[in-house]
């Protein structure tokens, strides 16, 4: 479904992403890991087309990624989630129902349904200036799963949440897999990706150290984060 | 799609209370200043003219101060888009980034344009209420200097995507400042008053920049002669509302070539 051929990024002399390749399949559940710096939201922001690639090609469903129709079945969570302070959880959930086509009473009843899953109602009416962090990311995964999305991005979905908040997230993106959406999560937890995720990739200055299946990751150590830990100074050892 | 987009930018600023004290404010100002309108003014002992050669003056001011509000409605578009989210939420959506593009700078322009009308009608409303004169030149000129919104909103959309806001804000004012001191020094030069006063004979053609340069002067001049149904002094073959709606469609071309290859 996702597809990364060579793809590199290049910001003036520093190389983000490095001559990356691989696939994500239909239905995957995809974590893409990395210390801070390594080029995991650059991938993220390329798959959207809010940057282009120096080089390579990155095509969703067949369709390049920087055009428009390729965005039209995309759910998108940002690390902090940001909504324009002048407008509620409701009008920016409207917002996004009518950029995906949804109107009336369709867009009415989804609105509710994803309000409901994010355990918001009651509370979307509010003006957006007198969320806190938690409540943002809530209405921002609220306006990403509208109208089950094919693929869902989550670029560090839970940063802000409480353990509660973790949960709800971790429920609503079980009921998504039910639908064979295809998940890529960019996450620092790795606790929570050895949980949920099937499949996994390890980048590092720019470049994919590994890709394979959680299952095929853990036997090459304790935990994730062994491994992780175990790539990471392989890579780029200790001062 | 850009369509919605414009709607949004309109309803967007429309929710903040500062727009409505400012209308208000604005044309609580023109209301109280009625009595200037009624008032037949005497220079040397001569008759200064009707009630509209006041309202004229009128016109231009809230034409100048409009210029200078779109300029701060337009400086900050792409940044506080892009700080609050929005640039986000549009296009991380099937938008294309030239109907963003479009919708925030029609908008914008929408917005400013309807408020103008609104101050410029509100003079209309006082004359023809106090002298029984209706001139619909007025109104018609007003849409007209709404061309020149559409140029500053525009030329400040794509200086703001190539250097700091204010920056950009100082640079677009430059530009009309120029246009201003070179179109104002042309009708000066050529004008009945100046050849009474130094008894010259007719100047010399412009230099050819100075018939190319955006005529936003000309636009607000070319408006004044709808008011004051008087002939119109133009600077060069062509007409100065052709000279800024293509120095407008190059500008937001440009934008939008800036803004497809900018990073979000």
């Amino acid at each position: 479904m996702i597809v990364l051929d060579a793809v590199t990024k290049k910001f003036g002399d520093l190389t983000a992403v490095d001559t990356v390749s691989y696939q994500i399949n239909k239905g995957e559940y995809f974590a893409l890991l990395g210390p801070n710096g390594a080029g995991k939201t650059t991938i993220i922001k390329m798959l959207l087309g809010f940057i282009q690639p120096t080089s390579g090609s990155i095509t969703i469903n067949g369709i390049p990624c920087f055009k428009t129709r390729a965005r039209k079945n995309i759910g998108y969570i940002a690390e902090q989630h940001m909504i324009p302070p002048t407008l509620s959880g409701l009008e920016y959930l409207r917002r996004h129902a009518a950029l995906i086509g949804l109107s009336g009473k369709k867009a009415r009843v989804e609105i509710e349904r994803v309000v409901e899953v994010v355990s918001m109602s009651g509370r979307e009416k509010k003006k957006s200036a007198g969320y806190s962090k938690g409540m943002k990311q809530r209405i921002g995964i609220a306006a990403a799963i509208l109208g089950t999305p094919e693929l869902l991005i989550l670029d560090e979905p839970i940063s802000g949440l409480d353990p509660m908040g973790i949960r709800d997230i971790r429920k609503i993106i079980d009921s998504l897999r039910q639908n064979e959406t295809t998940i890529v999560l960019n996450s620092h937890l790795l606790s929570e990706v050895e949980k949920t995720c099937d499949t996994a990739a390890i980048m590092n200055q720019g470049k994919i150290i590994i890709k394979d299946s959680i299952d095929a990751i853990l036997a090459q150590g304790e935990s994730l984060e062994d491994v992780f830990v175990k790539y990471i100074t392989q890579n780029n050892p200790p001062l | 799609m850009f369509i919605k987009i414009a709607q949004y930018t309109i309803v967007d600023q429309m929710k903040a209370k500062s727009f409505y004290l400012l209308l208000a404010m604005s044309m609580g100002l023109l209301f109280l200043m009625r009595g200037c309108y009624s008032t037949d003014y005497m220079i040397n002992g001569q008759q200064a003219g009707g009630i509209w050669d006041v309202s004229r003056l009128i016109f231009q001011v809230i034409v100048m101060g409009m210029l200078l509000m779109v300029s701060m409605l337009s400086m900050r578009i792409f940044t506080r888009d892009q700080n609050d989210g929005s640039m986000q939420m549009f296009l991380s959506r099937p938008v294309k980034r030239w109907e963003y593009v479009l919708g925030r700078l029609f908008g914008t322009w929408f917005l400013a344009s309807g408020f103008m009308l609104m101050l410029h009608s509100t003079v209309f409303l006082i004359v023809w209420f106090q002298s029984g004169n209706l001139n619909f030149g007025y109104i018609a000129a007003s849409i007209i200097c709404s061309v020149n919104l559409l140029f500053i909103v525009s030329a400040i959309c794509l200086f703001s995507l190539l250097m700091p806001d204010f920056i950009s804000v100082l640079f677009a004012l430059g530009l009309l400042c120029t246009g201003f001191v070179s179109d104002g020094g042309y009708r000066l030069l050529n004008s009945e008053l100046f050849a009474t006063v130094t008894s010259s004979g007719a100047q010399p053609p412009p230099e050819l920049w100075r018939i190319l340069y955006p005529k936003l002067f000309m636009v607000q001049a070319y408006a004044d002669t709808l008011i004051s149904q008087s002939q119109f002094l133009n600077l060069g073959p062509i007409h100065p509302i052709i000279n800024v709606l293509g120095f407008t469609l190059l500008l937001i071309a440009l934008t939008l070539l800036v803004f497809n290859k900018k990073s979000i």
